[in-house]
């Protein structure tokens, strides 16, 4: 019974934390049509920024919470560069290109990024430790948990409701819903399909971020933290199904908890259950569990 | 503008072709041959880790220290026996190379620095799978070259060399001083759990450490084995699993960020009041973890090395050299496995110059220099003693943490040496064998 | 026309008899390894063709390369030519048996699906003791049917296998490009229904393209170990199988030729980058990258200066 517990409350932890990853990553393809892999760079990007800021904006003695108020800033800045920046500086220019050029394109905004981050904060590690004790621990049964675990899940949730109450009733979301069902024709109807995909591509940026800087406590921010990311994210928009919202909250779900029972149950296959899960979702749903509408061309 | 440019160049695909052909002959040329060796100049090839995750823990310390010692040794002044200028009267020049770029670049590298560059010897890479694959293309290159860092046994156990020499011991002995620390300190533990990344570096390390406990203390229960991925990052469920164990031992061999990510996050959860931490190679992490890291953890660092290493003139003068130089102490065994290689190079190559007239030995002649040596360097006495005179080995030194608020760093007290011939096998015995025959011919002082 | 086809390719015999003989070893190393990487391209430019991209060859090659190294285990010699055979026949095999499935998707689901599939590969290679696990295993250095190089032939040698593995491959995928079989994987590419409702056996032409790439892949990856000497898990990992794609990209899917001077050029890419900026390398190599999509959109194949290689001129895309 305590083994259920521990591999549901640890499952949905992890799961938490894949969803506000793996959501930016999902609307940037869903309404772009680009599988960003510098995502986790972005990722850690938004970890090293919050260092950054929480070095310069605390000293000692302040209280830890400001931390938690220094991260969403952290973030928050990162995306007001670093999206703006890439979307209009660099992505728009292979817009109408096939979606493995846009992917390629962005491989590359991995490699300069990674470059650009080892220059700036160096590959000396940063802490910024002070948040993760900022609630108290939880016990349940034998196990103990640090409440901030439990902030992860309170802030996916809060992404994820926003984003579905955006999409569905507002007349923004509305518009964003109808990019994502066809680009070409909402242009045509006059939907600003440009700022569309500079705040898509923004809210994705920041979301990458948050994640970045809400992981930021609980590891040494060093070169390498966002590498393995990237490919457990789109292990899940891709179970989920691309572009799916919802598909990304479901995925994430699958694969935290088959990743907490591999760790509790079988600790040897715990690399492969990932992709193991993804690719038996495929062999039964080939586009996911979420698949997006496609109309078939002739 | 500059887009409009592009745009206006995209037809004419000549311009591509131009520069592909542009690229090609930069690279030939910019990298053409080195002339004929220049003379008063001793060149050697560093392989290290600049970017990738164990950069920071382990590269950067070694070329690090290779670049401080190139500059010092060119200066003189560093303490006997290596008060000479350079090596033999000639200046030392290093030519870096990225380990980060993968297995086939590091290949590719080597190749150039031997064909290209031509240097006078190799010393690295880190990584173990790098030095198995380098070792029988250094072979076949007929290139001297030192192995500075990788742990792997298997390099000179599987097969002998003639060129290749390892100038710092290999994993066993951290598994071994370990575990004799266990026993020698009373250390109380009827159950334990491991936690040990999933590839060849953690899977050896539980090997050796579970068959040295079961011949110096048999009997003791394990609870639960776990393997996360290289990279993880998040450690939440291992943790719970551990918790949920209560094991009154946990055996680890994690190193650098994913370490310090496992004890950022399982020592708010309580999981070391439970039980007694013991890692296999980690002091490196203490200076970045701080006071984040609990005190009373048992921890080695691959030999008498860093917080560990025993006060010595020549240490105490690295030690000094270093914190001038990079504004933090040389906590990685990687600097002192540096620091050994290049010493024992010097010595090497400075015997080999005796008998050749002073010219800049070739590899037959450092090679020959090489075998057997015996030098000290800032961790201790290296002595060639295993793989026919190419392995080296050194004292192991296994300790506990201890945090030191008036100097604001962990340091580490307790400390345990334990004689080279202590914890490593005898010439010609595989080590996993030699752990089981029950460290037969091994020689401890007490 | 057929007469000046195989002059040209006699050129280029000639071109690599004068560069082995020419060349210093470590730059005939290089060379050997882009043309061994080409291999995989060329293998998966076929696979293009058709329209998706696969992003797993890296298994297929890695496959290729433990079956290289096992070559020496099962039979008492290291011979090259067995090595390069059952390299290629594994990366076959194993394509053979996975096309079925992998070849239901299209777009970015083939890309993902095939990655997934070489990821699980790259788990168990991780796990295999018996395959080296993490470490990889060492790939003794070949023989050629009984005749084993010294010193600069070593590479030497190793080249020419490579130059007449490519030569081959070049003008075998050639004939095979302009072939009928060739032109209706265009015509997959281009409008996969029209090609169906024409009567095209669809999932004939695309189990043999992928089996084909397959094959390239395990015989490139044969290749390459034989030329490093070691193969480790990490070959198949989804970033290898990310710079053949890379490389790929920028050859475009129209030319032969240019597979052959994408890799060449991707090799000295990086050779210039990791050595006039070891601390930047990356920087330079994702903006050059950057400027090369942006410059050339179909690839160098689309290029003037490689047109007249190209199979035939195609209209505008849809």
């Amino acid at each position: 019974m305590e083994q259920v517990i521990a591999i549901l409350i640890d499952g949905v932890i992890y799961a938490s934390w894949l969803f506000v990853v793996a959501v930016g990553l999902t609307l940037i393809f869903g309404v772009m049509r680009i599988v960003n892999i510098a995502h986790g760079a972005i990722y850690a990007i938004g970890a090293y920024a919050t260092a950054t800021l929480v070095g310069l904006g605390l000293g000692d003695d302040a209280p830890p919470w400001l931390s938690l108020v220094l991260m969403v800033i952290a973030a928050a800045s990162v995306a007001a560069i670093i999206g703006p920046f890439l979307e209009r500086g660099v992505l728009r220019w292979f817009y109408g290109r096939d979606e493995m050029v846009l992917l390629l394109v962005t491989y590359a905004i991995l490699y300069i990024l990674d470059s650009l981050m080892l220059t700036v904060w160096g590959s000396s590690p940063y802490y910024v430790t002070a948040a993760y004790g900022v609630f108290d621990s939880v016990n349940i049964g034998s196990l103990s948990y640090v409440g901030y675990d439990f902030l992860l899940i309170a802030v996916a949730l809060a992404v994820g409701v926003g984003l579905h109450v955006y999409l569905a009733y507002t007349s923004r979301g509305k518009l964003l819903t109808a990019v994502i069902h066809s680009a070409e024709i909402s242009s045509a109807m006059g939907i600003r399909i440009n700022r569309i995909y500079m705040g898509t591509f923004t809210l994705g940026v920041f979301l990458a971020a948050l994640a970045g800087a809400l992981t930021s406590p609980m590891i040494s921010i060093q070169p390498g933290v966002g590498t393995n990311l990237i490919i457990i994210s789109f292990a899940v928009i891709i179970i989920g199904g691309l572009g799916s919202v919802y598909g990304a909250a479901v995925g994430a779900l699958i694969v935290g908890i088959c990743r907490s029972a591999a760790v509790h149950i079988a600790p040897e296959i715990e690399l492969f259950v990932i992709y193991m899960v993804m690719v038996a979702v495929l062999l039964v749903r080939p586009e996911g569990l979420f698949p997006p509408m496609r109309v078939r061309q002739i | 503008m500059i887009v409009e440019v592009l745009r206006r160049l995209r037809s004419q695909g000549a311009m591509l072709a131009v520069g592909a052909v542009a690229a090609l002959t930069w690279t030939a040329s910019s990298t053409a041959p080195a002339m004929a060796q220049s003379d008063g100049v001793f060149k050697i090839g560093v392989i290290g880790f600049l970017s990738g995750p164990a950069a920071e823990s382990f590269g950067i310390p070694s070329v690090n220290t290779a670049k401080m010692l190139a500059e010092k040794l060119n200066a003189g002044g560093v303490p006997a026996p290596y008060a000479t200028k350079g090596i033999g009267g000639k200046k030392i020049e290093l030519v870096v190379i990225d380990e980060g770029a993968g297995g086939t670049k590091v290949i590719e590298g080597f190749r150039n620095l031997v064909e290209r560059d031509h240097v006078d010897a190799v010393v690295g890479p880190i990584a173990s799978g790098n030095c198995l694959a380098l070792a029988p293309i250094a072979e076949e290159l007929k290139q001297f070259t030192i192995l500075s860092d990788c742990g792997t046994p298997q390099v000179f156990e599987a097969r002998s060399y003639d060129y290749v020499f390892r100038a710092g011991a290999h994993g066993t002995m951290d598994n071994v001083s370990l575990v004799l620390y266990l026993r020698d300190k009373g250390v109380k533990f009827d159950t334990f759990s491991t936690i040990n990344q999933k590839y060849a570096y953690g899977q050896d390390a539980l090997a050796d450490f579970r068959a040295s406990l079961d011949v110096v203390m048999p009997g003791r229960t394990l609870k639960s084995e776990l393997w996360p991925t290289f990279g993880a990052g998040q450690y939440g469920a291992e943790i719970s699993a551990l918790q949920k164990d209560r094991a009154d031992l946990i055996y680890s061999s994690l190193w650098g960020g994913d370490l310090q990510a496992f004890v950022l996050q399982a020592a708010p959860r309580g999981l070391f009041k439970e039980s007694q931490l013991a890692l296999m190679a980690a002091a490196h992490v203490l200076p970045a973890l701080g006071n984040k890291m609990p005190d009373g953890v048992i921890m080695g660092e691959r030999g008498a090395t860093g917080l560990l290493a025993r006060p010595s003139p020549l240490n105490d003068w690295f030690w000094k050299t270093y914190v001038e130089a990079f504004k933090q102490i040389p906590a990685s065994s990687s600097a002192y496995r540096m620091a050994q290689s290049l010493f024992g190079l010097k010595i090497a190559a400075e015997k080999a110059m005796k008998l050749n007239g002073g010219k800049n030995p070739s590899s037959q002649e450092l090679a020959a220099a090489m075998t057997g040596l015996e030098w000290d360097a800032p961790a201790g006495r290296i002595r060639m003693a295993l793989g026919k005179g190419h392995q080296a080995i050194q004292d192991a030194a296994v300790g506990r943490t201890k945090w030191d608020a008036q100097h604001k760093m962990v340091t580490l007290i307790d400390i345990k040496y334990y004689d080279a011939d202590c914890v490593n096998p005898p010439e010609g015995v595989k080590s996993i064998d030699w752990i089981k025959s029950g460290f037969k011919g091994a020689k401890c002082s007490q | 026309m057929m007469r000046a086809t195989i002059l040209k390719w006699l050129a280029a015999a000639m071109l690599a008899i004068v560069a082995g003989f020419g060349l210093p070893g470590w730059m005939l190393l290089p060379l050997s390894l882009a043309l061994a990487n080409a291999l995989v391209v060329l293998g998966l430019v076929t696979i293009i063709r058709t329209g998706g991209v696969s992003f797993g060859q890296a298994l297929y090659f890695a496959a290729g390369a433990y079956a290289a190294g096992q070559v020496s285990r099962l039979f008492n010699s290291a011979d090259a030519f067995a090595a390069i055979a059952l390299g290629g026949a594994t990366g076959l095999v194993i394509a053979a048996i996975l096309a079925p499935l992998l070849i239901r998707f299209r777009g970015i689901f083939f890309a993902m699906l095939t990655l997934a599939v070489s990821m699980v590969g790259y788990g168990f290679l991780l796990n295999a003791g018996w395959l080296g696990g993490s470490d990889g295993m060492s790939v003794p250095a070949p023989t050629y049917l009984g005749y084993a190089p010294q010193g600069v032939w070593v590479t030497r040698s190793q080249f020419f296998l490579c130059a007449a593995l490519a030569l081959a491959a070049g003008f075998g995928m050639m004939a095979l490009f302009r072939s009928s079989f060739g032109l209706a994987t265009l015509a997959i590419g281009q409008n996969e229904i029209r090609v169906e409702y024409l009567g095209g056996p669809i999932g004939t032409i695309m189990w043999i393209a992928f089996v084909i790439a397959g094959g390239l892949a395990g015989v490139g990856g044969a290749a390459v170990a034989l030329i490093i000497g070691h193969v480790e898990p990490e070959w198949m990992f989804w970033t290898r199988s990310g710079e053949f794609v890379l490389t790929a990209i920028v050859s475009g899917s129209t030319s032969v030729v240019a597979v052959f001077v994408a890799a060449l050029f991707m090799e000295a890419l990086h050779m210039f980058a990791t050595d006039m900026f070891p601390n930047m390398w990356r920087l330079a190599l994702g903006l050059i990258l950057l400027l090369i999509i942006f410059v050339a959109p179909d690839g160098l194949g689309s290029i003037r200066a490689f047109r007249r290689f190209t199979t035939k001129r195609l209209g505008p895309s849809p």
